[in-house]
């Protein structure tokens, strides 16, 4: 590996064990396999309506608020000024805390359909589209933590950018059609999840679904850069 | 040279006036170079710029021979840097610290436990970093600026919340890297310490040097050739100051030598914040006027 693909690895063990101290994989799990045990007791019919709607919500929404927290805890502990100070580089100080946790995410969306649905081909199917949802979930809280200075103002800042983010909640229940919202990335991840529920999924609409998600992570990733430079690096406290 | 700065300004976006105004110093391979100013002198600005957390600075930064902000990311492999504040993932023990961090540095490196041993702190410890006391925080901060072996060294306060004990110690642990050819750029408001660890100070203040030099040289160009003596008189002990400037009381203060019942004689020898208060009118630990 170059020294570039080392140093991202290590920062994202590091990324995944401050979150595991921190208890993050503990929320992160538990909420999941809450949410499949509630599945398990759901009316067949409805668990695959239900289902797409809690892989939207629970790793995405959780995924905002985690990585915005540990941008928080690290600001506060002003342990970024260090890793800033190594060959690190800032493309992997941004996507480490995202990475770390896509991982937890996507375990908890595969822990939520493999018991609410069973454990078959389709869950292997869920990694990518899971991720990549998570990811982007991820790079908006990075995103509003380095925006917003104070965990308070973050808070109200989020509220838009989760309510947008679970927008498509509303197609499943009739109030838009899915058309209406073709243009909001968390419709193309409800939209893959809900095409993994049926028995036999379209295999185009998925690759179409995986190929806009992973060019909002770009675009998403583009903006952290900025906001990286911008405001971020230089507001890093070392006194 | 390890460091040439030459007429560097900074101005911080949106601000009206710049923090540093023309900074000229340079510091060699081996030396240590004290940088003292009170609060807001811009001496921590001057450490981000050269650690590059901050860009677009005005006049010139070589380290190493090479412009700062064209340094590539190999830059990092050869400056340490050791924060003033205990800036470490408190719920990792203090070897988590420094083996994740090693993580990141291609270069030669120091495994922790020996930088954990050199610096007294438990290798094997399975606390959380949290529950040490603030002096073993920060010599952890200061055992993981070690780890990649610079060539230069920020230190920020190195002393600071240390016992006598474990200041002795880190006073010797910075002689010895410089001495083994690292140069160490530290940053302070301990006069004491300035004065006996560092090859040469630069007093910075409003954003300008004031002076750059030997802490002897300096105190030497500002002493007054006097001695004070100490005298018995009755009950009363009387302290008087003669100049050995004037041969008359060059003169009186030898008789007094000689016949009077003297009880202590001292030259005076100004301190280095002496001179800083002299040279730039302020005090350095508050940063006030003087």
């Amino acid at each position: 590996m170059s020294g570039n693909a080392t140093g991202l690895a290590n920062a994202v063990r590091l990324a995944m064990r401050v979150q595991a101290a921190a208890r993050f994989p503990h929320v992160y799990l538990g909420v999941a396999l809450a949410l499949a045990l509630v599945l398990r007791f759901v009316l067949p019919q409805w668990r695959e309506l239900v289902l797409p709607v809690l892989l939207l919500s629970e790793p995405g929404t959780l995924g905002i608020f985690l990585v915005a927290a540990h941008r928080f805890y690290d600001r506060n502990q002003r342990a970024d000024a260090a890793l800033l100070v190594t060959p690190l580089g800032e493309a992997a100080f941004v996507a480490a805390p995202v990475l770390a946790t896509t991982v937890w995410g996507t375990a908890a969306g595969l822990l939520i359909q493999g018991v609410g649905l069973g454990v078959d081909e389709r869950l292997v199917f869920l990694v990518i589209p899971m991720a990549l949802s998570v990811a982007l979930s991820g790079l908006v809280g990075w995103l509003l933590a380095g925006v917003f200075a104070e965990f308070t103002r973050f808070l109200l800042g989020s509220a838009p950018a989760v309510l947008l983010y679970s927008l498509p909640v509303v197609t499943v229940v009739g109030w838009l059609p899915p058309v209406a919202l073709v243009w909001l990335p968390s419709q193309w991840a409800l939209t893959a999840f809900a095409e993994l529920t049926r028995a036999t999924p379209d295999p185009a609409l998925l690759v179409a679904c995986c190929a806009g998600l992973a060019a909002a992570n770009a675009l998403g990733m583009t903006l952290a850069m900025r906001v990286m430079r911008a405001r971020v690096r230089p507001a890093v406290e070392v006194a | 040279m390890a460091v040439e700065v030459e007429a560097l300004t900074y101005r911080y976006p949106g601000a009206g006036e710049p923090v540093l105004r023309g900074l000229d110093f340079a510091i060699a391979a081996g030396e240590i170079f004290g940088f003292l100013g009170p609060n807001g002198s811009g001496k921590t600005t001057t450490q981000k710029l050269l650690a590059r957390l901050l860009a677009g600075y005005g006049g010139s930064m070589r380290v190493f021979g090479g412009e700062v902000a064209e340094q590539p990311p190999a830059y990092f492999e050869r400056i340490g840097v050791s924060f003033e504040a205990p800036n470490l993932y408190e719920r990792l023990t203090a070897r988590e610290n420094l083996e994740f961090y090693r993580g990141f540095f291609d270069g030669e490196t120091t495994g922790a436990d020996d930088l954990l041993r050199r610096l007294d702190l438990p290798a094997r410890d399975r606390r959380p970093v949290a529950q040490y006391s603030k002096g073993m925080k920060m010599r952890v901060v200061l055992a993981r600026s070690l780890v990649n072996q610079p060539d230069l060294w920020f230190l920020d306060e190195p002393t600071g919340g240390q016992d006598p004990a474990h200041a002795v110690a880190i006073r010797e642990l910075i002689r010895e890297r410089a001495a083994e050819g690292t140069a160490v750029f530290l940053t302070t408001h301990d006069m004491a310490v300035a004065d006996s660890l560092c090859d040469r100070v630069a007093f910075l203040t409003d954003g300008g040097l004031a002076a750059v030099g030997a802490p002897r040289e300096l105190r030497l160009a500002h002493r007054r050739n006097a001695v004070r003596v100490e005298v018995r008189e009755g009950d009363a002990l009387v302290a008087r100051e003669f100049s050995l400037d004037h041969s008359a009381e060059k003169e009186a203060f030898l008789s007094l030598v000689r016949d009077g019942p003297v009880e202590t004689i001292h030259t005076l020898e100004p301190s280095l914040e002496d001179v800083f208060l002299a040279v730039t009118g302020r005090r350095l630990d508050n940063g006030g006027a003087a």
